[in-house]
């Protein structure tokens, strides 16, 4: 059952036009890795070096890589077939809710993890050859952004479930939530998941904090669990109530 | 069957005239396909209104025309809509959140989508994989035989005509061997084989003792395949029983023709003097006839026109559109 799900929703979230986009997008990082390494004015310093890598990954690959790439997958999981109608077949079965929104919620972040954690592993280690400490530093971002894949995929699974304008909504999130008011307005970090993949990225940093995160470590994976547990109950309760959109 | 009388018109608002049905009796077995005062709205639209059937082995056909709450009514029974009241229990429990269900049932949707990138036999084998069936790889080799798509069993869905969409959806349903069977409109986009082929297997299935349910806006289909029909129109069951009492409440409606000819009054009075007719008006300067006998009539007009010498030009029905049918029956 796993096994058909899961290969279903590949070959769903891989064969879209977008996954092309999604690579490029994932591509980036890399060449801004690669200029600065050939002609970086700081290039050299180890300090130098690390700064920039949590510059890059704080600016580039958790704000913008990450969620935009988690967004595309996570409301794909289930929206693109509840959009042409297929959604019909997966749920005509008697297979447990859960099982459907976990396997749905696993291929979306592995997907996402596998495209972003690449992308960051190649650009980490142009970045950070030959920095003492930075593997340490790049295996909390890693293990940061796992997190963040799956936080972001459950929520945007969620969101997906309750309204076929889960991309918008995904977007206003990303972009005027976390990008804009939880730079302005100190309280809202509680409530961004930006914050829990930084926090959980300190956490796991070998060779302690590796992130500029607004949270404590400990807050930041307490948080993410509650996120998650909610989101995928919230997702689990519109599934196990869904309904056909009105037809005649 | 039983079906409830329906009234003409459009409801006023559900909440007010719709009670909820008592739940049905645990002690008392259950028709595999139970729907007792279902209704179910969208705001203030009525999709179905209070709605009541039961359905045993066989084949019943679903007739309404398009927009009468056919595809409403099947989504109600396959677990896809929540009734807003009354009950829709199905295979021995309610349909509504019950995935338990979908062991007993197989589902045909109207909407063409399948997922492209599957064969016609990994589709299949989809479907027996999520029913947990012991060996998926015969019971889809069989459903596909079963819809007579092996040829093309093994090429991608995407590649498929509307047709053969059609049967791969079909051998989804059938891969669990489930004995209750929902189709929403089977046959659109079938050429005449496919669908000679497609009713045969349906009046097989039923043969083995299932209960089959497909919807369908076309009358010939339903009359050349259904034992029983259901006749939906405006969200409420119009009519409901055996085929051929209601194909006769069809014929035997008054029937309006327009006719033109080379002297309309002289075939009028010639015309209302035929048993088969029963008002003959002149209406825009053409002659237009009611009659309460079909095949009566159509058979009878020529040879009264030739009895009194007038040329018969055109002779049209004015008001055989299914639409104009299904008035007739909500009126009733």
């Amino acid at each position: 059952m796993i096994r058909e799900v899961a290969g279903v929703t590949i070959r769903q979230l891989l064969g879209r036009r977008r996954s092309l986009v999604m690579a490029l997008l994932a591509l980036v990082p890399v060449l801004v890795a690669l200029i600065y390494r050939v002609g970086g004015s700081e290039s050299g310093s180890i300090a130098g070096d690390r700064e920039f890598l949590v510059g890059l990954f704080d600016a580039l690959i958790v704000t913008l890589l990450l969620p935009l790439v988690a967004l595309l997958f996570g409301t794909a999981a289930f929206g693109a077939e509840i959009e042409d109608g297929t959604v019909i077949y997966l749920l005509a079965k008697p297979v447990a809710r859960l099982r459907l929104v976990l396997v749905k919620l696993l291929v979306s972040a592995g997907a996402a993890f596998v495209l972003v954690g690449g992308s960051a592993l190649v650009a980490g280690l142009i970045v950070l050859a030959g920095v003492p400490d930075g593997p340490g530093v790049l295996v909390g971002y890693l293990v940061g952004l796992a997190a963040g894949a799956l936080l972001y995929a459950a929520v945007f699974i969620a969101v997906s479930l309750y309204t076929g304008r889960a991309l918008i909504a995904g977007l206003i999130y990303v972009l005027v939530w976390e990008g804009l008011l939880a730079n302005l307005l100190a309280g809202i970090r509680f409530l961004s998941i930006r914050q829990y993949v930084l926090g959980v990225a300190d956490a796991a940093g070998v060779g302690g904090t590796v992130s500029k995160s607004g949270l404590a470590p400990e807050v930041s994976i307490g948080l993410a669990l509650v996120v998650l547990a909610v989101a995928v109950a919230l997702g689990l309760r519109r599934l196990q109530r869904f309904e056909v959109p009105q037809a005649d | 069957m039983s079906g409830r009388g329906a009234v003409p018109g459009w409801p006023t608002p559900p909440a007010l005239r719709v009670p909820n049905a008592p739940a049905p009796d645990a002690t008392v077995p259950l028709a595999p396909i139970e729907v007792r005062n279902a209704s179910r709205w969208y705001g203030n639209v009525v999709a179905v209104n209070d709605v009541s059937f039961s359905l045993g082995p066989g084949i019943t056909g679903l007739l309404g025309p398009n927009g009468a709450g056919k595809s409403t009514l099947l989504h109600l029974m396959s677990g896809f809509l929540r009734p807003s009241a009354g009950w829709v229990y199905v295979a021995g429990g309610p349909a509504w959140q019950r995935p338990e269900l979908y062991r007993q049932v197989g589902l045909v949707p109207e909407r063409e989508a399948v997922y492209p990138f599957l064969s016609g036999f990994e589709f299949a084998r989809f479907n027996a994989r999520l029913q947990g069936l012991p060996d998926p790889d015969a019971a889809a080799a069989r459903a596909i035989a079963q819809v007579g798509l092996g040829d093309a069993q093994h090429r991608a869905i995407g590649t498929y005509s509307k047709g053969m969409r059609q049967r791969a959806k079909v051998a989804g349903a059938l891969v669990h061997d489930p004995p209750v069977l929902l189709l929403d409109e089977p046959f659109n986009g079938m050429d005449p084989r496919q669908r000679l082929s497609m009713m045969e297997l349906l009046r097989q299935m039923a043969g083995e003792g299932r209960t089959i349910l497909f919807s369908s806006h076309i009358l010939e289909e339903v009359e050349r395949l259904a034992e029983r029909v259901l006749v939906v129109v405006a969200g409420r069951l119009a009519a409901s029983g055996d085929f051929r009492a209601i194909r006769k409440l069809m014929t035997d409606r008054p029937h309006e023709f327009t006719v033109r000819s080379s002297d309309d009054r002289r075939l009028a009075v010639a015309l209302i003097g035929h048993p088969t007719v029963f008002g003959v008006e002149l209406r825009d300067g053409r002659l237009v006839v009611h009659s309460a006998d079909l095949g009566g009539f159509g058979s009878a007009v020529a040879g009264v026109a030739r009895g009194c010498r007038v040329s018969l030009f055109e002779l049209l029905p004015t008001d055989e559109s299914l639409e104009s049918v299904f008035e007739y029956l909500v009126a009733r």
